[in-house]
């Protein structure tokens, strides 16, 4: 599983929460802000951490590791430390 | 060196190629940006273009760094006339929008500045700016090109001459004194202190290239000598003139291949840039003290002059050198420590070597030379925006200011060979950025033409700080532009956006987006051409049908306490005149939190509906957000839950070891969770489907957390604590059922949802005492809220204050359409959020004008930095010297290329191509009239008293508004004009008015939108244009005060009789149809042939007051005039005012004098005076005169008691011809109602004659027949008649008047009869060959239900018949009737 592999997941993911189907419109990249540039609502954000885990499986108990994070580490959350987290825990390295 | 010595950056402003602003500017810097392009054509016209240039007006090349070549410039926020704008010098106005903004950045725009010690100081070069070349071509251009046609072409008249000059004047722009003071060049700094209040020393220095350093220099003087405090140091280029270009062409030093390179081995030259760089500047120790950011310290300044150098053209490395130790001196600094150096870095090869050689004198060689500390970065951001000249060093300065602000080694562009001298020196070219670690000193170089040279070192203050997230949402930006267009279908809309539309449209079909730009505006279309709803995602909002539009609800939601509370509500404040709260920062503090979150609803309350104009279906609350909703909706006075909250002691609301956790499921899962964990923990929030809050003793609160965790549910411990809404807060809370007591409740104007019933809130004061109890302690059930607001048709929330509202409704609504959005976002400035709410709301079809929210959308100005050639089109209509024309002369002056004349206008930089006459330039641009366009709504929900000026009165009480027909007044419309165009020029007056001209009714039943369009005369800059479109227009002058009024003109009646009816007569027996709002005749002294006297009275209503005036021109034909009475106003040639409109209540004298009666018009002028002086005069007041006779006149007034139909015993005959009538739907209007009038437009319109004349004549004969029963007067509105299934010659009368009243009708060539009767009846009109026995019978066959041919008349006795038919027992009794030329037969039984 490589980065970029993971980040077309994602995008695929965050498309399908933001029902955007403006054909190539969504642009993810490891930069990109779940908060700033996607407007996600802590909602969506939910949302999203099952979605992930959902398709990644229990060892990517991406849930358990947004839970611990604090309000503002959430806020600046961008999609490179999803993509990091995913690949630390399939890789079983510690989360 | 002390902090009394450092100078402290503490702000920054900036405007360069490829950056409106800092931050975009740094962003460039960082990921090195290359900024240079060509030239528009408008800037530098192809034709100078030449590679090989050596004429003086040719040039090597047209790259270079450019800002827009029109910027907007919001010309009221600086209190600057709009219409000034367009003669000043561009420089002026952007240096002192950068000035302001770069004081913003300082936090001293509002607020804490010592303007009396505060200076402006800026370089400046004297060139030609686009103020001065249109000076010049006013003032000397037009004179040289007259006078070469005259020395060429002797027989050219004067006035020909007169005319070309005329043309080719009008064509350089405007100019008057008040543009001349503006074209002074020391302007850039002497309006920045001027417009920002600032009193320190104000001027601007030329010292070339090197001006902007040495403004600095002399501002860290003015602060170190403590006679100024603050400082606006920097530098102004914005001209990018052939002449400029020519200079920098003649002396070699522009780039022939278009690159600057600077320090790269291939560098040939320069390329011109433009832009403003300003800096604001304070002594380190005041600065600290202050608290106020600092971004970099300058440590040393210096400045030294080439002295007697060979050339002064050429520069020379010992004036370079003894500069830049003269400002390591002045730092006290090594210059080893030098980590960035900024160069001049011109990319001309002999400048760069000399500072190259500069570099290695002071800084030391790597050659063994001079000692060496590892090597340090050099770059030139001449490499991306160009050479700034005067300004150039302030934007070097500001590079190196934020590179070690930010601790980045920026890149420089287009060094891949650096020049081999360079790898002598301690410096190599920045490649890409990289980390800068310390100590981050970095030095300025500003080299001027000349000989004079400056130097800055600058230091980092603390740590590096990370970049300003650079606004990556366009919705962040406050500045964007914005597009808002209404269409009624998707393709009628892509049909506006391919117009280039902006704003505008009507229809409930609609786009909004912040920063059309083509990108963005190719998304837009994208959205649009899908037709699918997008709700704001990325700025734009798009819907077909918009949901407030077709009558969904809005609800304003008050959110309650979240974690994170950072509101910016200045902007908005400051934006729309409202007070500002004061609100606590972010907090752990429940209680301040608390206070803040009531404030910030209350005062969003404010923004949206005193500020915009909205107004909420409803409101509800998220927890503490129903207090705030209590406030909002009137239940309970703001000061009493103020003070409550006041009162409120830290902790008041927590309760010990209890904690709130954020769960990601539903309440059943939650539920099954803390099933068995007993009551120290419980449900408080069911916020939506995918979220619950839990609320429980710490042990409880943890087990569950794990439990949900196990799950795979999301969980997190929210940081503040209180018990809220569970029973764990049942024992704090008496203290609040004391404080309930104590608070008075009155009913809700607007009703109040509760999250707490899932109800309305209780108008009985002692129940809503009982429910803010339960609201502590019971569950918040916000999503049943949400759901149960749906049920009830709400479609839109906003979320008045910060927090996750938006994300429930949303969670909870999801698949069904609505809009959730907030009014405050911690992400960006309150103004540009609220700026997303109102294009949210306009696109769901809220009447609502997004460009409220937008600084400057009605003083915001165009300015143009183009001058480009004047171009004089059409052909020369020659007058002639004399008598003919001379010989030779053609008319149309063709001439040839290389014409000596052609030559010679060429080169006084004019092209005539064809000779005068009406000028069409591309430099329309430049005077571009401005417009300014408003929507707005009008119906007699938004206006009640337009209910007053319906032209069909009906019985009183009548529900059907559309019946009344309602129609906006000419002069409402004449105010709303008038309002428009005051707008567009805050803080002037109407004092004129031209040709009102109304061009057809304004109904407002249903609702209506207008566009108003204002728009400059070119001709006349204090005339506005102005035009409700469609409706009416005007042109409007305005003036900063009203004119002297002149003593009253028109003459005293000649044969002044009293008038027939008095005032309230006429409104009574309603001569004019004017209901109590627009009643402004209060008395009618005098009438006569000519004219008439009369009071009117100041109302209240839009337009009434000059309505009022018009009624008695009215009047006047009423009293005088036998036909043609009914007349409205369709315009007005002319009105003056001389005063203020008096307050309501005031009693004005009128004179009416009759200019004119024609037959289809009458004209009038009128004057109002107040107490013997005249207040307005009005000239040719013109009504237009519809056909009618006193007949229809009374049907038009008093309808329950006429009748148009000829009456005769029960038979009731219409007949077209025999009335004067203004038109059917005058007709149609006064007889049918609504369903009616849709019944007969349905028809078709070869049927609508019959439909209508059948109604005419039904509804007159029941109403005879009524009145004989002795029924009240009955409107014809009031009476439906409906047709009967298969029988044309019956009518039913729809429900309350019996149901055996029956009416018959039959119709002839444009005549209709009928007769109702208390039973079955029939009628029938005698067709062309018809006898009485044969029309007779058609009647009782009618009747009877069988044909004619089978009827006989059996009895006879005048004009009663008995018919029976042939072997049958059924007969009739007919009454034939002779009714005029008509011959009826009606039956009788």
């Amino acid at each position: 599983m490589t980065r970029a592999e993971i980040l077309d997941a994602l995008t695929q993911i965050v498309s399908e929460i933001l029902a955007d189907d403006l054909e190539g419109d969504l642009h993810l990249t490891m930069e990109t802000s779940f908060s700033h540039d996607l407007e996600l609502e802590s909602i969506e954000l939910v949302a999203l951490a099952e979605a992930v885990q959902a398709r990644y499986g229990a060892h990517v108990d991406f849930v358990a590791w947004l839970s611990e994070l604090q309000l503002d580490q959430i806020i600046e959350l961008t999609v490179g430390d999803v993509v990091d987290y995913v690949l630390r825990a399939s890789s079983g390295a510690p989360g | 060196m002390s902090t009394e010595h450092d100078v402290a950056v503490i702000g920054l402003g900036a405007l360069f190629p490829g950056a409106r602003d800092v931050d975009a500017y740094w962003q460039n810097i960082a990921q090195g940006h290359d900024a240079i392009t060509e030239a528009s054509p408008q800037r530098l016209d192809r034709r100078f273009l030449d590679p090989d240039a050596v004429a003086v007006d040719r040039l090597a090349t047209v790259r270079g760094g450019f800002v827009p070549d029109e910027m907007p410039f919001d010309a009221g926020a600086f209190g600057i006339m709009p219409v000034t704008v367009a003669g000043s010098e561009p420089d002026q106005l952007f240096a002192l929008e950068i000035a302001a903004r770069c004081l913003d950045d300082a936090g001293y725009l509002h607020r804490g500045l010592d303007r009396a010690r505060t200076a402006v100081i800026l370089g400046r070069g004297g060139y030609l700016t686009p103020g001065m070349v249109r000076l010049g071509r006013k003032a000397r251009e037009g004179e040289q090109l007259v006078g070469i046609l005259q020395s060429l072409l002797p027989d050219v008249g004067e006035d020909d001459l007169r005319r070309v000059k005329a043309a080719f004047s009008a064509a350089a722009g405007s100019y008057g004194p008040d543009t001349a003071i503006g074209l002074v060049p020391n302007l850039a700094a002497s309006r920045v202190a001027n417009r920002l209040d600032l009193q320190g020393p104000a001027y601007t220095v030329d010292a070339a290239c090197a001006s902007a350093l040495i403004a600095v220099e002399h501002a860290v003087r003015e602060l170190r000598s403590g006679r100024c405090e603050l400082v606006l140091a920097g530098g102004v280029h914005l001209t990018q003139d052939v002449t400029f270009w020519s200079v920098f062409t003649q002396l070699g030093a522009l780039s022939r291949t278009g690159m600057i390179r600077p320090l790269d081995q291939r560098a040939d030259g320069l390329l011109i840039g433009e832009g403003i760089g300003i800096l604001a500047l304070k002594r380190l120790d005041r600065a600290l003290a202050a608290d106020d950011r600092i971004y970099a310290v300058l440590k040393g300044t210096g400045s030294a002059s080439d002295g007697r150098a060979a050339t002064v053209m050429v520069p020379r490395v010992d004036g370079q050198v003894l500069a830049m130790q003269r400002a390591w001196a002045d730092a006290g600094l090594d210059p080893a420590t030098v980590g960035l150096v900024e160069a001049h870095g011109t990319g001309t090869p002999a400048g760069d070597a000399a500072e190259i050689e500069t570099l290695a004198r002071v800084f030391g060689r790597c050659d063994g030379l001079g000692p060496l500390q590892g090597r340090a970065g050099i770059g030139s951001v001449k490499s991306m925006i160009g050479h700034t000249m005067p300004a150039a060093g302030a934007a070097g300065l500001i590079k190196a200011v934020l590179a070690a602000y930010h601790g980045v080694l920026p890149p420089t562009l287009h060094c891949e060979q650096p020049r081999p001298l360079l790898k002598q020196t301690r410096f190599a070219p920045i490649v890409s950025a990289a980390p800068w670690t310390s100590p981050r000193i970095a030095a300025v170089n500003a080299f001027g033409f000349g000989g004079i040279n400056a130097h800055v070192v600058v230091a980092a203050h603390g740590e590096p700080v990370q970049p300003r997230r650079p606004s990556r949402s366009v919705t962040d930006r406050a500045d964007a532009e914005i597009l808002a267009l209404a269409a009624a279908d998707p393709e009628a809309l892509l049909l506006a956006l391919d117009a280039g539309r902006r704003r505008g449209g009507t229809g409930l079909c609609r786009l909004a987006l912040v920063d059309p730009s083509p990108e963005r505006l190719a998304r837009a279309r994208r959205i649009v051409a899908r037709g699918r709803p997008w709700t704001g995602r990325g700025g734009i909002w798009f819907r077909d049908g918009g949901l407030l539009g077709q009558g969904g609800k809005l609800a304003f939601v008050f959110p309650g306490i979240e974690v994170d509370f950072s509101p910016e509500i200045h902007s908005v404040a400051h934006h729309l005149g409202l007070p500002a709260p004061r609100l606590p920062r972010n907090s752990d503090d429940v209680e301040r939190t608390g206070i803040g979150v009531v404030s910030l609803g209350r005062f969003l309350d404010r923004v949206l509906t005193e500020g915009c104009g909205l107004q909420p279906d409803l409101y509800a609350g998220h927890s503490v957000g129903e207090w705030t909703g209590m406030i909002a909706s009137g239940i309970v006075p703001g000061e009493e839950i103020d003070a409550f909250l006041e009162r409120l002691p830290r902790g008041q609301l927590a309760v010990p070891g209890v904690l709130f956790a954020a769960a990601g499921c539903g309440v059943e899962v939650a539920g099954e969770v803390i099933a068995d964990l007993g009551p120290e923990i419980a449900v408080s929030h069911d916020n939506c489907p995918k979220q619950v809050v839990l609320c429980g003793q710490q042990g409880e609160i943890e087990i569950a957390r794990q439990r949900l965790l196990d799950r795979g549910v999301f969980c997190q411990i929210l940081p503040f604590r209180s018990g809220f809404h569970s029973p764990l807060f049942n024992d704090y809370v008496e203290p609040h059922r004391g404080y309930a007591a104590s608070l008075s409740f009155g009913p809700a104007r607007i009703p109040l949802h509760s999250a707490t019933t899932v109800g309305i809130y209780p108008d009985d004061p002692d129940a809503v005492r009982s429910l803010i109890i339960d609201h502590l302690v019971q569950p918040l059930r916000f999503r049943e809220l949400i759901a149960s607001l749906y049920e009830d048709g709400v479609r839109v929330f906003v979320q008045l204050g910060q927090g996750s509202v938006p994300g429930f409704v949303s969670d909870t609504l999801a698949g069904a359409d609505h809009l959730a959005i907030t009014a405050s976002d911690p992400r960006r400035s309150g103004l540009a959020q609220l700026r997303s709410v109102l294009l949210a709301l306009f696109v769901e079809g809220a009447e609502v004008d997004p460009w409220l929210a937008v600084r400057g959308s009605d003083t915001r100005v165009p300015v143009s930095l183009v001058t480009p050639l004047i171009r004089v089109e059409g052909s020369l209509q020659r007058s002639g010297p004399g008598p003919g024309p001379g010989p030779g002369l053609e008319p149309g002056l063709d001439l040839d290329g290389d014409d000596p004349l052609r030559v010679a206008l060429a080169e006084a930089g004019a092209e005539l191509l064809r000779g005068p006459g009406e000028v069409v330039s591309a430099l329309r641009r430049t005077q571009r009239p401005t417009r300014w366009v408003h929507q707005r709504r009008l119906s007699v929900i938004d206006v009640p008293a337009l209910i007053d000026h319906s032209f069909f009165p009906q019985a009183p009480g009548w529900p059907v508004v559309s019946d009344l027909d309602p129609v906006v007044p000419m002069t409402m419309t004449l105010a709303m004009l008038c309002e428009a165009a005051v707008r567009a020029r805050p803080g002037s007056v109407v004092v004129e008015v031209e040709q009102l001209k109304a061009m057809r009714w304004l109904r407002v039943e249903p609702a209506v939108s207008v566009e108003i369009v204002v728009a400059c005369d070119p001709r006349d800059p204090d005339v506005r244009v102005a035009e409700v479109v469609g409706y009416a227009s005007a042109r409007i002058r305005l003036a900063g005060s009203w004119p002297d009024a002149p003593a009253p003109g028109l003459e005293p009646l000649s044969d002044p009789q009293p008038s027939p009816q008095t005032a309230a007569q006429m409104y009574a027996e309603r001569w004019m149809f004017h209901g109590p709002a627009y009643q402004g005749v209060v008395e009618l002294i005098a009438v006569d042939r000519g004219g008439l006297d009369g009071r009117i009275e100041v109302l209240d209503a839009p337009g009434a007051l000059m309505d009022a005036a018009g009624q008695l021109v009215g009047y006047w034909l009423l009293a005088t005039q036998q036909i043609d009475q009914l007349a409205l106003p369709v315009g007005v040639e002319r009105i003056r005012w001389f005063a203020d409109k008096p307050p309501v209540g005031t009693l004005l004298d009128c004179r009416l004098r009759v200019r004119a009666l024609r037959p289809t018009e009458i004209v009038a002028d009128l004057e109002l005076s107040l107490e013997g002086r005249l207040w307005c005069t009005l000239e040719a007041w013109t009504d237009h005169r519809f056909t009618s006779d006193v007949e229809m006149c009374r049907v038009m007034r008093l309808p329950e008691h006429s009748f148009l139909a000829w009456i005769d015993g029960s038979v009731a005959l219409f007949d077209e011809h025999a009335r004067r009538a203004p038109s059917r739907d005058w007709l149609m209007r006064r007889y049918l109602g609504e369903a009616e009038r849709g019944a007969m437009l349905a028809a078709g319109p070869r049927r609508q004659r019959a439909f209508l004349d059948d109604r005419i004549a039904a509804k007159d004969a029941v109403r005879v027949l009524l009145a004989q029963e002795g029924i009240a007067p009955v409107f014809p509105a009031q009476l439906q008649l409906l047709d009967v299934p298969d029988d044309p010659h019956q009518l039913r009368v729809r429900s309350g008047y019996g149901d055996d009243l029956q009416v018959a009708v039959d119709r002839g060539e444009h005549v209709s009869v009928a007769v109702a009767r208390r039973g079955p009846v029939a009628v029938a009109l005698a067709r062309g060959g018809e006898d009485r026995a044969q029309v007779a019978c058609r009647a009782a066959g009618l009747l009877l239900q069988c044909p004619a041919v089978d009827l006989d008349v059996v009895e006879e006795q005048e004009q009663r018949l008995r018919i029976r038919g042939q072997g049958v027992d059924h007969e009739a009794l007919v009454q034939l009737q002779q009714i005029g030329e008509h011959l009826v037969a009606w039956t009788m039984s």
